[in-house]
């Protein structure tokens, strides 16, 4: 990893958080190259979430520190949400404003924080929303559209502010079956453009197919991290081999 | 664009009305009809208990209620409602207007501000309004000498249900802000908004939408309390109507007037804010 950093996009330096009692990071340390696509798996607790949202800082940790394309994550304020603004992400249950259309949803971000204008934001707005497969959709309200549909238009949001990177937490955990093909979709064809992504998921598919490297967590560190090929085929530690061995048996 | 179902918190029956308690068996059905028939008859005979008691204490002599019959009298009593509605009006958007600033900074992430208005609220809130409404009308002769009597009278109540109001009005918003996901807040700060402006653009609007079935019944709340502009000698309906019971020494028949009056405002009030409610609804 280390000639990776000259081109490094973000650097976690051995980070650690603790919830209570909890010690939910031990000194997670993780580079991601530009361009480069990470995807986070482990067993439930295992930290990779909590991990994802201390990139863009929605969670705090207490030591150690994050980097993004060389500037290190400011603590609190403005230069934080200037920060946030380059980072986007994506939840695991969606988050669309819940008053605002699809349109005004994906239009929020750059009329608020990249003080576009009106014209300018709507026409970014629905060419996001026509990649993303939901054009039709532009007027209507998130409770009006499926899981699926609102999952891509939360990508459509997060596109907008044309982030350095793409941070994912469990994007379509909280999908319909039916559904998480679309979603998934959309995702390979953002890291087949180079898009920069930190995918936290339990979709081994997507793992495989899109991942530069995988990243296994668990216990609160980063027990292995390899090409998907190595990881998926020749896991090296005792715990990777264990949780592949419960879910790819099936 | 038809329906925005993002107005409905709960998920809704077929019917789209909120169905909280499991429907009747047949027995729980009969059990209902007893109880509802019992009910009825024991109001109808509690209001012909009362109309006997008028009746025999002659409360329905014509000429208790004659006053009634003249324009002057209503006239007299408007302009009485009139007073009322002024004070209530801007006292509502004044308390309305600072509950939702209170609101957003006790929720909010300055924590001098939370402070603040943290001991405004529990403050004010905790206060008897009377006493609120009496101190100011006397103090304000003080500060302020040389005024007309009624504008006294008109500042103090203003000031008085501004400053209890907004407490309420305040935690109301409140809890409406607390009903919103906090995944809302956060998908605003990860598209770069800070904490405070997520809270004002993204969550404000949905807890304000949230809470004005209770912003209603709390303004029709605010309504009735101008009457407390009585203690005060501010020209309200209240004190207008009791000059008429006094006059023309028929003050019980003058008090039901001016409570049908108030009814009939609140009926309109509440009427308007479903209107409301139903128009954005739909």
């Amino acid at each position: 990893m280390p000639d990776a950093l000259g081109d490094a996009l973000i650097v976690v330096d051995r980070i650690n958080k603790h919830f209570g009692p909890l010690h939910v990071l031990k000194d997670v340390t993780l580079t991601v190259g530009r361009g480069e696509v990470i995807v986070v798996i482990g067993p439930s607790g295992s930290g990779k979430s909590t991990l994802c949202r201390c990139i863009n800082r929605l969670e705090r940790y207490q030591s150690g520190s994050i980097t993004i394309d060389g500037k290190t994550l400011p603590e609190e304020g403005k230069a934080l949400a200037a920060l946030r603004a380059d980072v986007g992400m994506v939840f695991q249950s969606f988050n669309l404003f819940a008053h605002k259309t699809i349109l005004d949803n994906v239009m929020l971000g750059p009329l608020k924080v990249r003080k576009a204008s009106k014209d300018e934001a709507r026409n970014k707005a629905m060419a996001l929303l026509d990649r993303v497969g939901i054009s039709a959709k532009a007027n209507q309200f998130p409770a009006e559209l499926s899981g699926g549909q609102q999952q891509r238009a939360a990508i459509a949001r997060a596109l907008a502010m044309d982030p350095k990177v793409m941070l994912f937490d469990e994007p379509t955990s909280a999908l319909d079956p039916e559904m998480v093909n679309e979603v998934l979709d959309v995702m390979l064809e953002l890291a087949a453009q180079g898009m920069t992504m930190v995918v936290v998921t339990h979709e081994m598919g997507f793992a495989r197919k899109a991942a530069k490297r995988v990243a296994f967590m668990d216990g609160g560190q980063i027990v292995e991290i390899n090409t998907p090929s190595n990881f998926f085929d020749n896991p090296t530690s005792d715990r990777a081999k264990q949780f592949l061995g419960k879910i790819l048996t099936h | 664009m038809s329906v925005s179902s993002w107005l409905i918190d709960v998920k809704p029956s077929r019917a789209g009305e909120l169905q909280l308690v499991e429907e009747l068996g047949p027995r729980g059905r009969r059990r209902a009809l007893f109880s509802t028939l019992l009910a009825t008859a024991a109001l109808a005979a509690a209001v012909v208990w009362i109309i006997r008691r008028f009746q025999a204490k002659g409360q329905f002599a014509g000429a208790l209620w004659a006053p009634f019959k003249q324009w002057a009298i209503w006239k007299f009593l408007l302009i009485g409602l009139g007073n009322t509605l002024k004070a209530a009006g801007l006292a509502l958007f004044l308390s309305v207007a600072i509950g939702v600033a209170m609101a957003v900074w006790r929720s909010g992430p300055n924590r001098s501000a939370r402070a603040l208005s943290s001991i405004y609220v529990e403050g004010f809130r905790a206060c008897a309004l009377v006493l609120l409404i009496t101190f100011l009308f006397f103090q304000m002769s003080r500060w302020f000498p040389g005024w007309r009597l009624q504008r006294y009278a008109f500042v103090a109540l203003v000031i008085g249900l501004t400053l209890y109001y907004s407490t309420v009005f305040a935690e109301v918003i409140r809890s409406g802000i607390r009903s919103v996901a906090k995944g809302q807040t956060e998908a605003g700060m990860s598209i770069g908004l800070t904490e405070g402006r997520s809270l004002r653009l993204i969550v404000l609007p949905q807890a304000i939408r949230r809470a004005l079935p209770n912003v209603v019944a709390q303004a029709a709340s605010l309504l009735k309390d101008t009457s407390l502009g009585v203690f005060v000698t501010y020209d309200e309906l209240l004190n207008r109507a009791d000059q008429v019971g006094g006059f023309g020494d028929n003050k019980l028949q003058s008090f039901v007037v001016a409570g049908a009056m108030y009814i009939a405002v609140i009926a309109v009030l509440t009427t308007i804010a479903n209107r409301l409610k139903n128009r954005q609804g739909n």
